[in-house]
């Protein structure tokens, strides 16, 4: 039986598309009630009084909470930072301050508005590049030192006090690199770069339902991306023993990164309990795409050192990641980002600053691609402005710089099942790159443009499993791994069909419960292929291993000789046969009893990794694995308008094995579409106070289908180049689809019609004002 | 959830009744597109939604000696393709089609898209630049607003809390040498516009530009009339002049001072407007001729 590597279809396909799938929002409990939040409408204030006791007698109002009900307790990723509720401080508009339980959401809503804050305004800190200095205007936390911080930052003479993330890497004698290009006739090449203010803005917004049970333990649904993350979170803010948080996990109507955490279910269960009933809490559109985080700003000034052959010998990067009020999910983007640096390039001089600060803004968060999709952006459009000053084929450039298989990148990444040459060369061909684009009527004109991406998975990381085999052959899947839309749920599946040769409706999901289901890391950094296929493939070796060893007996073989598949147990080499249910039946008595044979395998897949030294960006590999892709655009620029149409659009990606090839096509349509959101459409805008002031779907421009290129003009490329742990030679799909897409675009903008735009996204109203600069001033070429 | 009371009168003077009762506490509801917007927003709170969904004789589109008449009622959706059955109303072809979207077009009234004076609208710009009118109803009688009047700013109109729109004139214009067209450019399909401009030109009989109107969207609170741009073009040569048609366009850009929002810089709007005049007049003249 291969199922795996066909295009089996999706099985939460039905119930989602006739609407019966549940979603957090469809969950009711007996006697539950509606919780609304109080949010600060100032970006930067002290909290001097909070008044409840209008609110509290509404009638209606079963609860009311502040910082003051919780446990003082400040929570994070890694650097503990935040409280569930503003404590004395608010950093950003949005900021939760208070909350309601009531009978209806429109009372708690209106109690929200009863509770009176006294606050006092703080001047608010916006510009990152101010919030980096040593004597910034405005200090954002004055007790950071006393955090709790679970990592450490590169050494520095004095922090600047707004900083919360500081890495540097120091790879080879970048003195000499620069001095080398400077004296042997090659080039120097400076430009800064900036990406914008992103949000994952999910079909399904932030939500969760709480429910206390009268022993003392904490049940939460909530739509996230990892019911272990959201346990430990929740156990933590409610200073509970993780044992006592029970956390399921419904089907998710999209997560991107952004429900990592699951902050507003802390609060639901804060109320549920004060209260003494279910709360179910459902941010509004605008509560979900102005005050949960967003995939916040980069500022890259990068500096390359380059042969006249257009060979990179050096690169120099000070980054600042434009972090909010709290650095949330965002506290590893300086560090990870930092792999798109050398990339896929062989890079003998490496020196990186990498920073992230504290500014009155919402904060940062994760986004497909966590850090490189924005690092891409400033490396791919390099080389596209490398190969144009060098003379040389962009194309070309690039696979004359890419390291072969078995090097190592200049942080220690080894270029294993190293597939970046051939998805280049496939994306170029599909994109006919060798053609120039035809010249159309002014003021339109077409490009094309291209680019090469990676991504890597991170590490330390595991995944458990358990299957259970039953009596009829059918087998269960116990996971924590979550279907966020991508496919997860079918590609284990097929996974568990597969090692049993059994048809794929006789396996079952038991889906995220952590009573019952065992640990996953998180569907997060393109992981959930990777490491809970090689979990579920090791739990099915497990139980065969067991139903061979209860069936050596009966077919008188030793275990090894034994062949589990298609329901039935034989003997290799012979015909000697038995099912799998007459594992069941226990002769002395009538019937099956099957607790005298409880099949149940387990496993755990483990990656371990040492953190890199965050002086030097140096040490061990650091992550599971590296995907490869690329991507290449035409499009069509109007100079008049500065609108940019896609005409054409390639993704190239390697997955290793394409365990579902339909599968894999989604993530490249889907990545693809979000990418082309991000570079030409997508910016959240904010007033002078901090406010977000497009915080609707009507004024946050997601793309429309209208704005994506015709399908015969999106082409698919799947390249599979195995990588030698994942499962059937499998790497992920999720992230590595919007890495390459805003250089791509951006790079065919300059081909089509001559400009840069340095900061994303690409807005018809910058088109239309670099081309009037670069008209006004005659000078069509790059320096 | 809004709270508030719903009523459904079933004719003309019933619902004037009513609005005469509530006034200033009551809206009419046609399709409610815009309506949810404004309730969700809160920027109105009414007490009382009188809805016009059975008030009879609102849905009728006739044409006549004075133009074409239009029932507040018609839908956006039936209007598409309406320049083919009556061809002075081929400027609205331009942008019925794309606007919002299907369900919203459904749904979506004549009446409603005036009368809720959004200061991006292109059909308040396309129906001044047509030289429109609005019948308006109200227990006292009825009166007739030019489009030029109607809007009176950013979702304000001329109308009175009692008043409810019933009928839009197109007045009638020789199709052989007088023609209109709209252009606009939006940041995504189904969005309201970042600028629209409405061209109207009627030609004597040597390629000269006997009348002009331009009228610009969503570069101030309420459609406007590009004078300067109108002057330069009535009495001079058209036909062929690009010249004169580019002029136009540079003349109406820099006589506008849009605000920046969100959406677009004040700046990249006067682009805009520029490009938009120039399109929509050529496509105009064209007509005109073709
Ligand atoms: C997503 C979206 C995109 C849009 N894009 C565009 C666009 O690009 N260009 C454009 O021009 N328009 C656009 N619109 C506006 C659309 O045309 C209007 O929403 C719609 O036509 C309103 O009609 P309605 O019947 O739904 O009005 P309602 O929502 O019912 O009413 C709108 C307003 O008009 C008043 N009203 C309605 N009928 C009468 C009447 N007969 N007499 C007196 N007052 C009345 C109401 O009291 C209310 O204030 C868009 C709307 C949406 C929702």
């Amino acid at each position: 039986m291969n199922v795996v590597g066909t295009s089996a279809k999706r099985i939460d396909g039905i119930e989602k598309v006739t609407g019966s799938a549940e979603f957090t929002t469809d969950i009711v409990l007996p006697r539950m009630i509606h919780a609304k939040l109080k949010r600060s409408p100032y970006a930067h204030a002290k909290i001097l009084n909070i008044d409840t006791t209008k609110a509290e007698q509404m009638p209606g109002v079963r609860a009311v909470i502040t910082a003051a009900d919780l446990p003082d307790i400040r929570l994070g990723i890694l650097t503990l930072d935040e409280h569930l509720l503003a404590h004395d401080k608010t950093r950003l508009v949005g900021e939760p301050v208070a909350a309601v339980a009531a009978d209806t959401p429109e009372i708690a809503r209106a109690a929200c508005e009863q509770i009176e804050v006294e606050y006092e305004e703080l001047p608010p800190l916006f510009d990152p590049e101010e919030a980096i200095r040593l004597d910034p205007p405005v200090v954002l936390h004055e007790e950071y030192e006393e955090y709790e911080k679970l990592l450490e930052l590169a050494e520095m003479d004095e922090r600047p006090p707004n900083l919360w993330q500081a890495y540097r890497i120091r790879h080879g004698d970048i003195d000499a690199a620069f001095k080398k290009a400077e004296d042997e006739g090659g080039h120097i090449i400076e430009n800064r770069y900036a990406t914008g203010y992103v949000h994952t803005a999910c079909m399904e917004p932030h939500g969760a339902v709480a429910q206390w049970s009268s022993d003392g333990t904490l049940t939460l649904w909530a739509g996230g991306q990892s019911p272990y993350i959201a346990r430990d979170g929740l156990a933590k803010a409610l200073d509970l023993s993780p044992s006592k948080v029970r956390v399921i996990v419904p089907f998710v109507g999209g997560a991107f990164g952004g429900k990592l955490t699951v902050k507003e279910g802390a609060i639901a269960a804060a109320l549920a309990r004060k209260a003494r009933r279910p709360v179910k809490i459902i941010l509004t559109r605008a509560e979900d795409l102005s005050a949960t985080a967003a995939r916040t700003p980069f500022i890259f000034d990068i500096k390359d050192a380059v042969t006249k052959d257009g060979i990179l010998i050096g690169r120099k990067v000070t980054s600042i990641l434009w972090g909010g009020g709290y650095s949330g999910e965002g506290i590893l983007k300086p560090i990870f980002s930092t792999h798109l640096y050398p990339g896929s390039y062989r890079l003998a001089a490496l020196w990186v600053d990498s920073y992230g600060v504290y500014t009155n803004r919402v904060s940062g968060g994760a986004l497909r691609g966590y850090g490189c999709a924005e690092s891409a952006w400033a490396v791919e459009t390099q080389m596209d402005i490398i190969a144009r000053k060098c003379d040389i084929d962009a194309v070309e450039l690039r696979i004359n710089n890419l390291l072969n298989e078995g090097e190592r990148t200049a942080i220690t990444m080894p270029a294993h099942a190293f597939s970046a040459h051939e998805c280049l060369t496939k994306c170029a061909d599909a994109i006919e790159w060798e053609t120039p684009s035809e010249s159309l009527e002014h003021p339109w004109y077409r490009g094309k443009g291209i680019a090469l991406g990676n991504k890597y998975s991170f590490a330390p990381t595991a995944s458990s499993t358990e299957l259970k085999v039953h009596e009829d052959a059918s087998c269960e899947l116990r996971t924590s791994a979550v279907d966020l839309g991508q496919g997860a749920y079918t590609i284990l599946t097929q996974i568990v069909a597969d090692e049993f040769g059994i048809e794929i409706d006789k396996v079952k999901l038991v889906t995220p419960d952590t009573a019952i289901t065992p640990f996953d890391h998180v569907a997060g950094s393109s992981r959930q292929t990777f490491h809970t296929g090689n979990a579920t493939r090791m739990a099915c070796d497990d139980a065969k291993r067991q139903i061979r060893e209860l069936a050596a007996p009966k077919l008188e073989a030793h275990p090894d000789d034994l062949e589990v598949s298609g329901g039935r147990i034989s003997v290799k080499g012979s015909s000697k046969s038995i099912e799998v249910e007459d594992l069941f039946v226990v002769e002395m008595l009538a019937g099956k009893r099957p607790a005298d044979v409880e099949v149940i395998g387990k496993a755990t897949w483990e990656v371990s990794a040492s953190p890199h030294d965050p002086n030097t960006g140096q040490g061990e590999e650091p992550m599971a694995y590296m995907g490869h892709g690329a991507q290449a655009a035409e499009v069509e620029v109007n100079v008049e308008t500065g609108q940019v149409r896609i005409r054409k659009f390639v993704s190239a990606i390697d997955v290793g094995k394409a365990m579902n090839p339909q599968g894999v096509e989604m993530q490249n349509y889907g990545g693809g579409c979000m990418g082309i959101g991000i570079a030409l459409h997508e910016d959240m805008c904010f007033d002078a106070s901090g406010e977000m002031t497009n915080a609707s779907l009507m004024d946050y421009k997601i793309p429309s289908i209208i704005e994506m290129p015709l399908k015969e003009y999106m082409e698919s490329i799947i390249v599979e180049v195995p990588h030698q742990h994942g499962p059937y030679g499998a790497k992920g799909a999720g992230e590595i689809v919007v890495v390459p897409t805003s250089p791509a675009i951006g790079n065919a903008i300059y081909d089509a019609i001559g400009v840069r735009i340095w900061d994303q996204p690409l807005t018809p109203e910058k088109v239309v004002k670099a081309w009037k600069e670069k008209t006004a001033s005659g000078n069509g070429s790059e320096s | 959830m809004i709270d508030c009371q719903y009523l459904e009168p079933t004719t003309v003077s019933e619902a004037c009744t009513l609005l005469a009762e509530h006034g200033d506490d009551a809206k009419v509801v046609a399709g409610g597109q815009s309506m949810a917007i404004l309730l969700r927003n809160g920027l109105i709170q009414p007490s009382h939604l009188i809805s016009i969904q059975h008030v009879s004789g609102l849905e009728d589109i006739v044409a006549s000696d004075e133009g074409v008449k239009i029932g507040a009622k018609v839908t956006l959706d039936r209007l598409i393709g309406i320049g083919e059955t009556h061809p002075t109303l081929r400027a609205l072809d331009d942008v019925i089609n794309e606007l919002a979207d299907q369900q919203i077009r459904n749904f979506a009234t004549l009446g409603g898209a005036i009368c809720e004076a959004h200061p991006a609208s292109d059909i308040t710009v396309v129906l001044s630049t047509l030289n429109a009118s609005v019948k308006l109803a109200s227990a006292g009688g009825e009166r007739v607003v030019s489009m030029c009047d109607f809007v009176t700013g950013a979702f304000a109109t001329a109308a009175q809390s009692d008043e409810l729109l019933t009928e839009v004139v197109v007045p009638s214009f020789d199709l052989g040498s007088a023609a209109a067209a709209h252009r606009r450019f939006v940041l995504r399909a189904g969005d309201y516009p970042v600028v629209g401009v409405g061209a109207f030109v009627s030609l004597d009989g040597s390629g000269g530009c006997q009348d002009a109107r331009i009228v610009v969207g969503n570069c101030s609170s309420a459609p406007a009339h590009a004078q300067e741009a109108e002057t330069r073009l009535k009495g001079h040569s058209i036909v062929g002049n690009n010249g004169a048609i580019a002029e136009a366009g540079e003349l109406a850009a820099s006589h506008v001072a849009p605000s920046s929002d969100p959406m677009a810089p004040s700046e990249y709007k006067i682009d805009l407007v520029n490009v938009l005049t120039r399109e929509a007049l050529a496509e105009a003249v064209a007509r005109a001729t073709g």
